[in-house]
């Protein structure tokens, strides 16, 4: 599971610093599942990995490596949902009386189960009448978190700008807040001067996740993502449409020359290249024009 | 942007080079330089290129070698710029019987950089799965830097297994030998204890040359696995019932104080508590550097006054180029051995 | 006492040189005007170089003088240094004892070191010098100068090396005084001739100078507006030299070299701290405390399948690494570090977060820069 939210977070990375004229997300996407997975130690052969998807193998070692120089060669991504099963557990453990308040905090494990019977309610239900009540509350607002952290979290960029810790609480804050807030009144004393602060980032935090898209888009949304599709077929950057033939080309021409040195061949061919087109440009009537399909 | 100069060695895992940074040439990196698409990998990049990247981009201690850049070059090799540490290895150190003194405190010294590094590692739950005294570096001053994380992987997740054929043979534990695919960090401290071991005896602990035979050593020296001392072992996967008649039983302090009297006999304690057969007993990483013996007398050397040998740069190439989890071809590998079964049933 | 030395190297002639008599041949310095007086130090007894040639050339035998039977060599007779013979023995032996006790005060750090070590130097000497004690006192510097054998050469070492330098720093001196000598007269004789070249001038430029009337010649007399540049240059340095020798007496290398040294400074090592296994990097959380145990019925079959308990797995590190992950980097805001950014460093409040805040800048849009400082460009 946790793979899936790696290969979202490295879409993301790989398209801060390149276009999707450039790279077609679809083909980018695939190759993004299994570095993920490779990266997040569930190992398949490409091979396998090829049949389930119905794709050469090819095409998802093709641009393997533009992957990995696209994400800089950061491959590991903090997900939220570990510090969500811990804050979950401590919860519980607060309901059963053996919850241990942070350091700093003066309050026994039998005075965080009182005030945990007397919080206030969540929006439209009624005040907790026994303890059974508030391990349900707890265990529905797990549920919930779970789910916005596994879509809202990732469709949006909470990733670079908030730390797993700050997401997770947020959305705790989103589905229950006077659960959230009891919960770091238990952790930091109510005079830290930090508490503020963490406050309004998780707001903050909170409001870029309320905003996020949708992961099943509607009606009107699928129209868009149709035209916007139609669209990129047409401005996409022609040398780079074909990524097999490009890493085909590139290992025909395997260079041994160690370091970072260009083999002969090539640098050859891009001086042809060049003094081509340095007499185009001569020519009387003007260099040939960019074939303006595709 | 670093420079590479000259070649320290070739395999066909790595290719390890002495570079310099453009900017000051008098900085010294290793640059290893990964190759991508050989011919019996088709998988796209490496697990462990992938694996050292992640975990060395992470840990940042001093007795952990630092990673300083990642780059690529134009035909699809992933090239690591490593810190440069041209004192080579404990293992050097160790065989060097005649050449290299050293005692009690020169072990604590050693031990106590190698203890900080693993509980640095599983502080942020990364195992390192490789321990042994190849992978232990020795810096220009004196510091032992842990290397070569291409068999690292994260752990404590509930539910996930892991592989078991991990960790160099002579250095693995014997829930792993057993087929256990759920463990715990205690494999790195089993690695550590016969580090220490075969710090103080200057020669491999427990060299099995099959994994069968490694297991008969441990049951020979440690201890033989049963019900009685480690609940649940017959339920392992590759659990083998021992013969009811050879069942040794865990071996005491006197016999571990007469083998490594050296250590002294809390000394000795660290060690048994390192080298427990079941790994709940075993210490922890935390444990292990918890324990009285550190504070204990004799203080451990300074890293200034640690014996130093000059390996060469062509040491740190040799080493860095293995693929992890390999031993060291000796004399005795392409010896038939007669292989003894009769204490398996 | 500086009477010229007699060119036959008999020494100079001293008083009641004409009543010297030799008590073993008895003859005088008037039958042998040449005669010198040797001693030997075994008994200090003087005779005339004829008697020692005659006594003494077959090898070793017992010493004429009356009383004293000491067999003497002749290879150890010598010519006596000093008028009184007692003092003579006495440099004799102060020399012997002070090859084995060659300290010196610089050696030592407590003065009470230092006076102690004097006063067993002046213990043995005496009891050599009164003959007291002889046998131990003897067997005592023997005993001495082997234990200490390492330090005394090396002292000896340090002896000559001073002595050397001294030489040659004296050396250096002399030949900085000749240079000047030689200089200044080349001065001298230079100026000289600049002069004259001047005055030549000057009377050329007037005798030329008839065919201008209007003109007027003034012959300057002898300020600075008649020195050459050369000399002026020389004159400068030389200030110089004398303004350097003011401001700076004590880098003057007389001073190094003969200065009294005092006791040996005593440095204190610092104290070694305590040794700590972690290498300072223990830490408690800040936010929680971790328990050992906690309640959650999705973790039951972790804690009681013994396939997976067997192999050691530990719930107990799943707990601390989850808090650990529910906490990390709670303290860190992005916007305040990206505005720090340009002043230096801005870490979170945890230690840990030191290692999570990397990896959350790797997760960030603006940690793309951190790595790209990484990435060493």
């Amino acid at each position: 599971m946790r793979y899936q939210a790696t290969a979202v977070q490295y879409l993301k990375r790989f398209y801060l610093t390149n276009s999707p004229m450039t790279y077609h997300p679809k083909e980018i996407m695939q190759t993004a599942v299994y570095l993920a997975m490779k990266a997040e130690d569930t190992f398949h052969s490409v091979r396998s990995f090829a049949e389930k998807l119905d794709v050469t193998t090819e095409s998802i070692l093709a641009s393997e490596f533009l992957l990995t120089q696209g994400l800089r060669f950061t491959f590991d991504v903090r997900h939220p949902f570990h510090g969500l099963e811990g804050g979950f557990m401590e919860l519980l453990a607060f309901t059963n009386g053996k919850g241990e308040a942070g350091p700093g905090v003066k309050k026994s494990p039998k005075e965080t189960r009182e005030e945990m019977l007397d919080m206030s309610p969540p929006p439209g239900k009624s005040k907790a009448k026994d303890i059974k009540e508030i391990v349900i509350r707890c265990q529905t607002a797990h549920g919930k978190a779970k789910e916005l952290l596994k879509t809202s979290a990732l469709l949006t960029d909470a990733y670079f700008l908030y730390s797993p810790s700050q997401l997770w609480l947020s959305t705790l804050l989103i589905v229950d807040e006077p659960l959230a807030r009891f919960y770091l009144d238990t952790k930091l004393p109510l005079t830290s001067e930090v508490k503020p602060k963490i406050f309004t980032v998780l707001r903050q935090c909170a409001e870029m996740l309320r905003s996020s898209p949708a992961t099943q888009p509607d009606k009107e949304e699928k129209k868009e993502l149709k035209r916007i599709q139609k669209k990129l077929e047409q401005c996409r950057n022609p040398q780079k449409l074909d990524l097999v033939a490009i890493n085909r080309a590139q290992k025909r021409d395997p260079d041994m020359n160690g370091g970072d040195g260009l083999g002969e061949t090539v640098a050859k061919r891009r001086k042809l290249e060049r003094e081509q087109s340095m007499k185009e440009s001569e020519d009387l009537f003007g260099p040939v024009l960019a074939d303006k399909k595709g | 942007m670093p420079i590479a100069d000259k070649k320290l060695g070739e395999g066909t895992y790595a290719v390890v080079y002495l570079g310099h940074l453009k900017a000051d040439p008098k900085r010294l990196v290793a640059i290893k330089k990964m190759k991508v698409n050989t011919a019996e990998w088709r998988d796209g990049l490496t697990m462990d290129a992938i694996r050292e990247v992640k975990y060395l981009q992470e840990l940042s201690h001093p007795n952990i070698i630092a990673l300083h850049a990642v780059f690529s070059s134009k035909n699809q090799n992933l090239n690591l710029v490593l810190e440069y540490l041209p004192l080579g290895d404990l293992e050097m150190l160790i065989k060097d019987v005649d050449g290299i003194r050293y005692g009690t405190a020169e072990v604590k010294a050693w031990m106590g950089m190698l203890g900080r590094a693993v509980w640095f590692c599983h502080e942020n739950f990364i195992l390192h799965r490789d321990i042994k005294p190849n992978n232990l570096f020795i810096a220009a001053d004196g510091e032992v830097k842990l290397a070569d994380f291409g068999l690292a992987r994260s752990f404590a997740d509930p539910y996930r297994i892991m592989s078991h054929q991990v960790i160099t043979r002579w250095y693995r534990p014997p829930e792993l030998l057993l087929g256990a695919r759920h463990y715990a960090g205690t494999v790195d401290v089993w690695s550590m204890g016969t580090v220490f071991a075969e710090l103080i005896l200057r020669r491999p602990f427990l060299a099995g040359q099959t994994d069968v035979e490694q297991l008969e050593l441990i049951c020979q020296w440690i201890g033989t696995p049963v019900e009685e001392n480690w609940p649940g072992v017959s339920k392992l996967a590759d659990y083998i019932r021992f013969d009811k008649g050879n069942i040794q039983p865990i071996r005491g302090k006197e016999f571990f104080l007469s083998t490594f009297g050296t250590a002294g006999p809390v000394g000795v304690d660290l060690l048994m508590s390192m080298l427990a057969l079941d790994p709940r007993k075993r210490s922890t990483s935390r444990q292990v550097l918890e324990h009285k013996w550190w504070t204990s007398e004799p203080r451990p050397t300074a890293k200034e006054h640690l014996p130093k040998k000059g390996g060469g740069p062509e040491k740190m190439g040799e080493d860095l180029k293995r693929k992890g989890g390999e031993i060291p071809a000796s004399r005795g590998d392409s010896v038939a051995r007669r292989l003894d079964f009769s204490a398996m049933r | 006492m500086s009477r010229s030395m007699q060119s036959n190297g008999a020494g100079p002639r001293r008083p009641g040189d004409r009543e010297d008599i030799c008590p073993v041949c008895k003859s005088t310095r008037y039958l042998n005007p040449e005669m010198r007086f040797l001693v030997n130090p075994e008994c200090y007894h003087k005779m005339c170089e004829s008697c020692v040639d005659r006594i003494f050339s077959q090898g070793p035998a017992a010493c004429p003088i009356a009383g004293c039977a000491r067999t003497l060599r002749k290879q150890r007779f010598r010519q006596q240094t000093f008028e009184d013979l007692k003092i003579e023995r006495e440099v004799d032996i102060r020399r012997r004892v002070a090859t084995a006790f060659n300290c010196q005060e610089s050696d030592f750090e407590t003065l009470l070191a230092y006076n102690n070590y004097l006063e067993d130097m002046e213990v043995a000497t005496f009891n050599l010098l009164q003959g007291v004690d002889v046998d131990a006192t003897e067997r005592k510097l023997a005993a001495f100068a082997a234990q200490n054998a390492a330090s005394i050469s090396a002292n000896n070492a340090k002896a000559t090396e001073t002595r050397t330098a001294q030489h040659a720093h004296t050396a250096a001196q002399k030949e900085q005084a000749r240079l000047n000598r030689a200089g200044a007269t080349r001065a001298d004789v230079a100026s000289m001739a600049e002069r004259e070249e001047a005055h030549r001038e000057a009377i050329d430029a007037v005798a030329n100078a008839k065919d201008e009337p209007g003109q007027k010649v003034v012959l300057l007399k002898k300020s600075t507006a008649r020195r050459t540049a050369a000399e002026k240059a020389r004159d400068k340095q030389r200030q110089q030299q004398q303004q350097q020798q003011l401001q700076h007496p004590g880098d003057s290398t007389d001073h190094e070299i003969y200065k009294i040294q005092g006791l040996k400074p005593v440095i204190h090592p610092p104290p070694e701290k305590a040794y700590d296994p972690f290498g300072g990097m223990a830490h408690t959380p800040v936010y929680y405390t971790l328990q050992s145990h906690y309640e959650h019925p999705w973790l039951d079959r972790a804690r009681t399948d013994p396939g997976i308990v067997a192999g050691g797995y530990d719930l107990r590190e799943y707990y601390h690494r989850t808090m650990l992950a529910a906490f990390a980097g709670l303290g860190c805001f992005i916007d305040e570090e990206m505005g720090e950014k340009e002043k230096g460093r801005g870490e979170g409040d945890d230690k840990m977060v030191a290692t999570e805040g990397a990896a959350m800048a790797a997760a960030a849009a603006a940690g793309a820069d951190r790595a790209a400082r990484r990435d060493v460009l």
